[in-house]
């Protein structure tokens, strides 16, 4: 019943889609607005058959209906209710029925948010691109390999293995993939407006400023996305990091990396009109790194902790990735002289010059991380050697990107358009750089000596103080609407990256980790710490059964770090005890349960101002938030105001480019 | 940024004075810097202890039964027996990169997180510089394209104009 009604609507979907890409197309063709109107309303079906295929998951998986295979591997007696519910994102054919629903949710608040434009050719193309991608991942999922609704042959088994335990350990798992996707699918809408302003000639800056508050939604869930899969992994591994390299999560943070480049330089395009085949490349780069994360994912190509399952699909998902980029090159290549911009940078020195640098870095980000993602790939498609591209390549490469990035951030908001002159900067960032001075020499003085991690938070002091500023002078002028806009958005963004850089330089620099061999009743002094082992208990719960180490912490509250056996002979995984402070977290692990009258070996990773980077990921979100309210617009008339700009930038900011 | 207003740009009264002590406490911050870093990096040359010296390694080896964890973070069992090996081997004096070495022909070449600059693997340094190599120069041919054009004399009406909106 739920495999008929799911199997149906995977099928509705796809026609649905496919009949609305006919449907715009001939309205199109012959120029039928009566067509094109029509056409939006497929949208609608798309999200309903989206709607009762996960419906239709979802009820089998809560009811436990073993007749479907993917309920069958995901699914057990013994899996509780909330991990059941999160069963769908699992694996690979669940998790595509969750990017379709999130995909079509999209569809239909571009054609509700469209609707007085639905004969606009513009919005009729995006759609029709839309309704492409839609009708790719339907499509997908009708293939046996990536078939959700697939149902077993012979008897029906009254048992599961439930999910991996690693999915069913933490209720975060409930959170971090849906804003993941929520931030992935979201730039499809960016990518089909840019297709559409491509095809349909109209390359002004209309399609940006229509699609710029999308974009920074998907960025802002992308962002929240990210920082939960840290705070999963660190939650949840038991290895005391956040943040590995791994494959996986190179390919989550790829397109944010792009994503980011794009909401920077498309201010130049807008405030300028330059930079035209640079921001379509981005976009187009954007979307076509979700489809190829998604590849590396989900293709098992490459294994990792994150490829869950492993499949056949690879080829197709690549296919689609080789389509979208022939596509978008060729049409980029095929208007390529009218996008042409006559105008010109003035002055390095300058906020368009420094959002040139930002895309420089963040190109390099992007091409160190993809190049050390697939290079193992490579070399071992074409030479059979296998090598290791691993966290030390990653680290040494991205710390002075990092370290360039950040200085951009520091001076860039001080930096007026098209031209600065030394004395109106140093002016400017006396400020900044104090702040940023007077850490380096406190943190000397302190007896932190690595260059690297002191010149981070040096150059994230200066990049606080100098979003503070700006934030300051812009709430004193219009109170706290002065906090709202792009500008102001983005400087509480800044305010958080500046948290978060800091946190991590200060927890993978400073941290402290070792194993202590204990017998009940035994305490040991680690960093500062006296960990008291008490001994051990088990405990069971509904989907596993636990080994617990009793350890009181510095002679306050007990804590239990646990190995855990699920159902279904999984191997056991480790839980830690985490205990986070303002300024340092413990984190206990169990790392092997003592065999006879042996001794228990207890992991200890002390690192300081984690619980920084969980916040500073936070501002991050809410100045995306910020960001995307409109801010004062100025008024037309105002001479600084390029067509479709008025959001560009706060009505003071004229006086700035003229001033000194 | 925008809210630059006269009231917090230099006034053009006392300006030469102001410049003065601009650059000072400039002069000033950037001494101060110098002073920190360099001694920094003077002091950081202090011996590492064993434990940290076995960390080091570590960290750039991957525990042989897992996929992405090095065998600094591992808490396996092969994982701990890497970091015997490796102290083991510091004890009787052999040097990062003799155990790195031994490490390489017990458990193949990709035990190695850090790929060697030698080789196939060196591409994987040198691309990403070269790349950036070549778009900075990019960006400098573009730069000296865009010459500014010298800016056209203001007439009277526009002077005007300006003057009128300077005092508001």
């Amino acid at each position: 019943m739920n495999a008929a009604v799911g199997h149906s609507a995977v099928v509705l979907g796809l026609v649905g889609a496919l009949v609305g890409m006919v449907t715009l197309g001939l309205g199109l063709a012959r120029g039928k607005a009566g067509w094109l109107r029509s056409g939006q309303s497929y949208p609608w079906l798309v999200l309903l058959a989206a709607v009762v295929a996960a419906g239709a998951m979802e009820h089998a998986l809560v009811t436990r209906d073993f007749s479907l295979a993917y309920v069958a591997q995901n699914d057990g007696l013994g899996t509780p209710l909330l991990f059941r519910i999160t069963g769908m994102w699992s694996a690979l054919q669940g998790s595509l029925l969750l990017w379709t629903l999130i995909l079509a949710g999209y569809l239909v608040a571009v054609a509700w948010h469209f609707r007085r434009r639905a004969s606009d050719a513009l919005v009729a193309w995006a759609t029709f691109v839309g309704l492409g991608v839609a009708a790719f991942f339907f499509g997908l999922m009708l293939l046996p390999a990536a078939n959700p609704f697939k149902t077993l042959v012979g008897p029906v088994p009254t048992n599961g293995p439930g999910p991996n335990p690693l999915l069913q350990d933490n209720p975060l798992v409930a959170f971090h993939p849906p804003m993941l996707y929520l931030g992935f699918v979201g730039f499809t809408v960016p990518f089909m407006f840019a297709v559409a302003a491509l095809i349909t000639g109209r390359l002004g800056e209309g399609w940006l400023v229509e699609t710029r508050r999308w974009t920074l939604f998907a960025w802002g869930f992308l962002t929240l996305g990210l920082v939960l899969g840290m705070f999963w992994s660190y939650e949840v591994l038991g290895w005391g990091g956040y943040w590995s390299w791994d494959p996986v999560e190179n390919a989550a943070f790829l397109p944010w990396l792009t994503g980011t480049a794009y909401l920077h330089s498309v201010m130049v395009q807008e405030r300028r009109g330059m930079l035209r085949v640079w921001n379509l490349s981005l976009v187009l780069a954007t979307f076509a790194l979700t489809i190829f994360g998604t590849f590396l994912t989900r293709s098992g190509v490459i294994e990792s902790v994150h490829a869950f399952s492993t499949s056949t699909v690879g080829p197709v998902i690549l296919g689609f990735f080789g389509i979208i980029m022939v596509t978008g090159v060729g049409l980029i290549v095929w208007r390529g002289e009218q996008l042409r911009s006559p105008g010109a940078i003035d002055s390095p020195l300058s906020r368009e010059g420094a959002f040139l640098a930002n895309n420089l870095a963040f190109g390099a980000f992007a091409f160190v991380v993809l190049l050390g993602t697939v290079f193992p790939l490579v070399v071992e498609v074409l030479h059979h050697q296998s090598v290791t591209v691993g966290a030390p390549y990653f680290d040494t490469m991205t710390t002075p990107i990092v370290l360039t990035l950040l200085f951009l951030m520091a001076v860039a908001p001080a930096l007026p358009w098209r031209k600065a002159t030394g004395t109106v900067l140093l002016h400017r960032m006396r400020w900044p750089a104090a702040a940023g001075v007077a850490t380096v020499v406190a943190t000397s003085v302190a007896g932190l000596r690595d260059v690297a991690a002191v010149a981070a938070f040096g150059l994230g002091a200066v990049v606080a103080v100098s979003a503070l500023r700006q934030l300051v002078l812009s709430a004193r002028l219009k109170g706290w609407r002065g906090l709202l806009g792009r500008v102001n958005g983005g400087m509480v963004v800044h305010l958080g990256v500046a948290i978060v850089a800091m946190a991590i330089a200060a927890s993978a620099t400073y941290g402290q980790r070792g194993q202590l061999s204990l017998r009940p009743g035994q305490t040991a002094r680690f960093d500062g710490h006296t960990i008291a082992y008490l001994g051990t208990r088990t405990r069971h719960y509904q989907n596993r059964n636990a080994l617990e180490a009793e350890l009181r912490l510095d002679g306050g509250a007990v804590v239990y770090p646990a190995i855990s056996v699920f159902n279904f002979g999984y191997e056991g995984i480790g839980t830690p005890a985490i205990v986070s402070g303002p300024l340092q977290d413990v984190y206990l692990t169990l790392d092997s349960s003592p065999v006879g009258h042996g001794p228990t070996v207890i992991g200890v990773v002390v690192q300081p101002l984690i619980v920084w980077l969980w916040i500073g990921g936070g501002v991050m979100g809410l100045g995306a938030a910020l960001a995307a309210f409109p801010g004062r617009r100025r008024r037309p008339t105002a001479p600084a105001s390029a067509p479709g700009g008025a959001e560009a930038l706060p009505a003071p900011a004229l006086a700035a480019t003229g001033s000194e | 940024m925008g809210e630059e207003s006269a009231a917090t740009a230099p006034r053009i009264t006392h300006k030469g004075a102001r410049r003065w002590r601009l650059g000072l406490v400039w002069l000033a911050m950037v001494v101060a810097l110098g002073v920190a870093f360099g001694y920094d990096a003077l002091a950081s040359h202090h011996r590492q202890s064993l434990d940290q010296q076995v960390a080091a390694i570590a960290n750039q080896v991957r525990c042989p039964s897992c996929e992405d964890e090095t065998a600094e973070n591992s808490a396996t069992q092969t994982a701990a027996a890497v970091r015997a090996a490796i102290r083991q081997r510091l004890l009787v004096g052999q040097g990062q990169a003799q155990i790195e070495a031994y490490l390489e022909s017990r458990y193949g070449p990709s035990i190695l997180l850090r790929p060697p600059a030698g080789g196939l693997s060196g591409l994987v340094w040198v691309l990403p510089v070269a790349a950036a190599v070549a778009a900075l120069g990019g960006l400098a041919v573009a730069f000296r394209r865009w010459r500014p054009s010298p800016a056209a004399p203001l007439s009277d009406e526009e002077r005007a104009l300006l003057d009128r909106a300077r005092r508001g």
